[in-house]
């Protein structure tokens, strides 16, 4: 086990679960440093210098999406943040707040270790391309040529589903919030037409996925947004 | 219960009444004796003092008087009497009344005593039936809660206090115990709270224009595993329209429908999911193939706490039995139906609606050509 590992800051009010998560961290090859509040997060994001932050929304000394923006302020280290089911809207917030990604209560070791892994893949600065060749469930997108393959079969794409698909492939693996597609493909006058970008990911899904109503790359992140899974 | 109406309208009643019988009297006076007239007046007075209480009843019985005494005693048209036996008569009609009078207040105080003793023992009766569906609600439940918890505490404090005496493979088949069992009590938990939230009124409904697919894919992937023993096959038409509803709620009724299936459906048995449009609303099915639900449980089954078995060559249901009745919540909640489509010849069909208040928003379309796409 190396002691020269990515530090988490783990901030969580709950013993337990500060217990239940440190070994599967530890035995991944990370060192855990830990905070029970907002304040003790802060002081140990600008003491310990973190690679990444989980941080559970539900903290006690206040609300969990003030610490966000506060964390935000001191360290540029990615942030998941941990919240339960049917608070949909906080996580949106979070996500809006400088958040990189989200879990939801309860989850599996195996899903917090992807989360991790992605948030620590360095992010593209805005004029950086991606690798020129995108493969992944079957799909194969050459970004250079804009050309996009599912099989050996190429798929035609309006510029709109391109667009859509090249946001998606250029944050992979990371939750996009809906407004954060919308004002990208579209513009920021669109923020609000969630429904454009829902069916346009129906579209996409269609042209792409082999089950549409079972999709394997489109995920949807249900009340958040949509998720470019590439693993 | 009888309002106290008693004041004035039961004296006006007694005043109509006793007009009444003037009047009759009056109209057939030729072929009347004073004594028939005298009886006529009397029976006023027991038809009021029957009905109203003790005052009225004087009353009337001090206007009959007054009536017989001057419009049919002689000297007409004038109080006083000529013969004294008149005064007997009157006399007679004002001790009835009274009689009466008081008669009618003790029967209609034992009437109002039974309607309260019959109402109050309705009120027991309820509150006992409640009371035992009650405890069988809290003890399905609390067998529910403890049953997970003590597979959970039984295979951990294995682990916690054996651990270097278990093969690995014992190990790892406890730890898999309490992962399966935490999962159990997460989705138990989790529809109680949702139980809560709709009973409560606390649930909200955040509508947004979708497609049907969208809610329905997110489903299916939560029940990857749960359902990996029963082929789905999907058919939603091409036209159908955006559907405004709740996504994370309607997400929840198609995983509630679809545990279902998994929990009553023999494995290798399909599962089909279709939706068309009717009129103002858009229906949507899941249907199994599954031992089905009889005739007379198609409406239990979306009580609480209610759990279909019995149904030959299935495992016992390890439901909470709250699934359905928060499909119902959750589709009432969106101003639809759920029901379960009778005349199914195999399997189950379970079908909702999901109303269309609106029309769908127009999409600008966007030009259908394919070549290179403005990027970045």
């Amino acid at each position: 086990m190396a002691v020269t590992g990515p530090i988490v800051l783990l901030v969580e009010d709950e013993v337990e679960m500060r217990r239940a998560l440190r070994p599967s961290l530890r035995a991944n090859g990370y060192q855990v440093v830990e905070a029970g509040t907002g304040r003790e997060a802060l002081a140990q994001a600008a003491g310990r210098n973190p690679d990444v932050i989980l941080l559970d929304l539900g903290l006690p000394d206040g609300d969990g999406l003030l610490v966000v923006g506060e964390l935000r302020r001191v360290t540029k280290a990615p942030i998941i943040v941990i919240s339960a089911r049917g608070q949909e809207r906080d996580k949106v917030a979070a996500l809006d707040l400088g958040a990189s990604d989200y879990l939801t209560k309860p989850f599996g070791v195996v899903e917090l270790q992807a989360r991790i892994r992605v948030a620590l893949r360095p992010a593209l600065s805005p004029g950086e391309a991606p690798e020129p060749m995108f493969r992944a469930a079957g799909v194969r997108v050459d970004l250079q040529h804009r050309r996009v393959f599912r099989g050996e079969e190429e798929v035609h794409l309006t510029p709109t589903e391109y667009r859509l698909l090249a946001s998606l492939i250029r944050h992979r693996g990371r939750v996009m919030t809906h407004r954060q597609l919308l004002e990208m493909v579209w513009g920021a006058n669109y923020a609000e037409q969630t429904h454009y970008l829902r069916v346009y990911m129906g579209q996409l899904r269609h042209k792409l996925e082999q089950e549409p109503a079972r999709p394997r790359l489109l995920i949807t992140e249900p009340a958040v947004g949509y998720r470019l899974r590439d693993e | 219960m009888t309002p106290i109406q008693r004041p004035w309208t039961e004296y006006l009643g007694a005043i109509g009444i006793i007009g009444t019988v003037m009047a009759a009297t009056l109209a057939v006076r030729q072929h009347l004796n004073t004594i028939d007239v005298a009886m006529l007046f009397l029976l006023g007075v027991v038809i009021v003092a029957s009905r109203y209480a003790r005052g009225p009843s004087i009353l009337a019985s001090v206007l009959s008087i007054l009536c017989f005494d001057v419009l049919f005693v002689p000297p007409y048209y004038h109080l006083g009497v000529v013969d004294s036996s008149y005064l007997l008569t009157f006399a007679m009609m004002l001790v009835i009344a009274v009689v009466m009078g008081r008669l009618t207040a003790r029967l209609r105080e034992q009437a109002d005593l039974a309607r309260e003793l019959a109402e109050r023992n309705e009120t027991a009766r309820v509150a006992m039936a409640s009371e035992r569906l009650r405890t069988a609600l809290l003890s399905s439940l609390s067998h529910d809660l403890r049953t997970p918890l003590g597979a959970i505490e039984g295979a951990a404090s294995t682990l916690a206090d054996q651990e270097e005496d278990l093969a690995p493979e014992v190990r790892r088949e406890l730890a898999e115990t309490v992962l399966e069992q935490s999962r159990r009590m997460t989705r138990l938990v989790a529809n109680l709270l949702e139980m809560m939230r709709l009973e409560t009124g606390a649930l909200a409904v955040r509508r947004s224009w979708q497609p049907l697919e969208e809610s329905l894919g997110v489903a299916l992937l939560r029940l990857e595993h749960t359902l990996r023993d029963h082929p789905v096959t999907v058919r939603l038409p091409q036209d159908l329209p955006l559907i405004s509803a709740d996504e994370v709620l309607l997400e929840q009724v198609f995983v509630n429908l679809l545990e279902n299936v998994a929990r009553h459906a023999p494995a290798g048995t399909p599962v089909c999911i279709g939706a068309w449009r009717e009129e103002d609303t858009v229906v949507i099915e899941v249907a199994d193939q599954g031992p089905g639900i009889r005739r007379d449980e198609e409406e239990d089954v979306f009580r609480k706490f209610y759990r279909g078995g019995g149904s030959e060559g299935v495992t016992t249901s390890q439901g909470s039995g709250l699934g359905l009745a928060i499909c119902r919540g959750i589709v009432s909640a969106h101003g639809g139906k759920i029901w379960l489509e009778p005349g199914v010849t195999r399997g189950a069909a379970f079908r909702f609606t999901i109303p269309m208040t609106a029309a769908p928003p127009v999409l600008m379309s966007e030009s259908m050509d394919t070549g290179v796409p403005p990027w970045p």
